[in-house]
């Protein structure tokens, strides 16, 4: 299966070996750091806004809005428009479809180095 | 990767952001302070400073606060434990209140208690009194969990019984702690406006993690 965000061949992907296929089933989109960071932030929250998820990540303003743009067009992440203290506040939230995503590549990631020695 | 990532610590440490701005410390104080001033001046000043303490706040969090280090709104279970800490937080200020009359009740020589109780409450009612402030400033830690407040209700506790030992005027056992919370939640205001500049798209970051380094490859 070739997951979202995935440049793979799906020649380079069937080749895996079956002990190997783990890995290349990783999402690729939640691997990347910055985008795991977003991601794990917003997994233990209902909703953050842009500056929160600045300070917790420490990514720059055009990186951060980047990641989110990507994250948001694969469905992961939802921009909604709500009413903080009377004002209106951008409010972003994992969709249940990142949360599923998020939750599978934690599965896979603790798949991938069990048993591994050290 | 150096140690191990743990969901509950990130939420954690998103909540405790919250209190990173000293207001909390200084409401706390304040309050504690305001007291004290009552008991010099002989006149009732927190019932009107408190309510004003509260509404600068709430302006504090509002615009000083919030857009410094974001807005978030946490998960159910987190919002639930708010609102219950909120409502026990009501219930401690009663119990405080109603504590301050036992004390009285008991001078008062009714309610038939024992003489032994009577003296004894006589004798030490400020240090009673100083366990109830003590025992309220630590149940905001247990409530909030935050720290740094059981420290605080260890400066209550320690003032009333310094003040106890060496026959201060009983007005000096809150202003004291009282002084020393505010002051302590001054240095916190100070040195989170230094540490959180209101972030814009030029501003470079700099927090450890250094985002702008990371590979945006997909």
């Amino acid at each position: 299966m070739l997951r979202q965000g995935g440049q793979r061949s799906m020649t380079g992907h069937e080749a895996a070996s079956e002990e190997l296929r783990p890995i290349a089933d990783i999402d690729r989109l939640v691997h990347e750091p910055a985008r795991l960071m977003i991601l794990a932030s917003l997994y233990v929250v209902e909703s953050a806004d842009f500056v929160f998820l600045l300070r917790q990540t420490g990514l720059t303003w055009g990186n951060l809005s980047s990641h989110m743009t990507k994250l948001e067009a694969a469905g992961y992440i939802e921009v909604e428009k709500e009413f903080v203290e009377r004002k209106p506040h951008t409010m972003l939230k994992l969709t249940s479809k990142g949360r599923v995503a998020f939750r599978e590549y934690r599965r896979s990631m603790e798949q991938v180095f069990e048993g591994l020695p050290d | 990767m150096s140690g191990k990532v743990d969901l509950r610590k990130i939420e954690r440490k998103a909540y405790l952001a919250y209190f990173e701005d000293g207001l909390w410390d200084m409401v706390i104080g304040l309050f504690i302070l305001c007291f004290g001033i009552d008991m010099a001046t002989g006149s009732p000043s927190s019932s009107f400073v408190l309510p004003c303490v509260m509404a600068i706040g709430w302006a504090v969090k509002r615009w000083i606060t919030y857009p410094r280090i974001g807005y978030v709104r946490f998960a159910p279970a987190r919002q639930l434990r708010i609102r219950k800490s909120m409502g026990v937080l009501v219930l401690l200020l009663f119990l405080t209140a109603l504590s301050g009359l036992v004390p009285l009740f008991a001078l008062s020589g009714r309610g038939g208690l024992p003489t032994g109780l009577v003296s004894w409450v006589k004798e030490h009612t400020l240090l009673l009194f100083g366990g109830v402030w003590a025992i309220m400033v630590a149940a905001l830690a247990l409530l909030f969990g935050v720290k740094r407040f059981y420290a605080y209700a260890a400066i209550v506790m320690g003032s009333f019984v310094g003040g106890y030992l060496f026959e201060v005027e009983p007005y000096w056992y809150f202003l004291v702690p009282g002084g020393v919370i505010v002051l302590l939640g001054l240095v916190m205001l100070i040195r989170f406006l230094t540490m959180y500049p209101i972030p814009s798209p030029e501003m470079p970051s700099d927090a450890p993690a250094g985002g702008a380094a990371f590979d945006d490859r997909p």
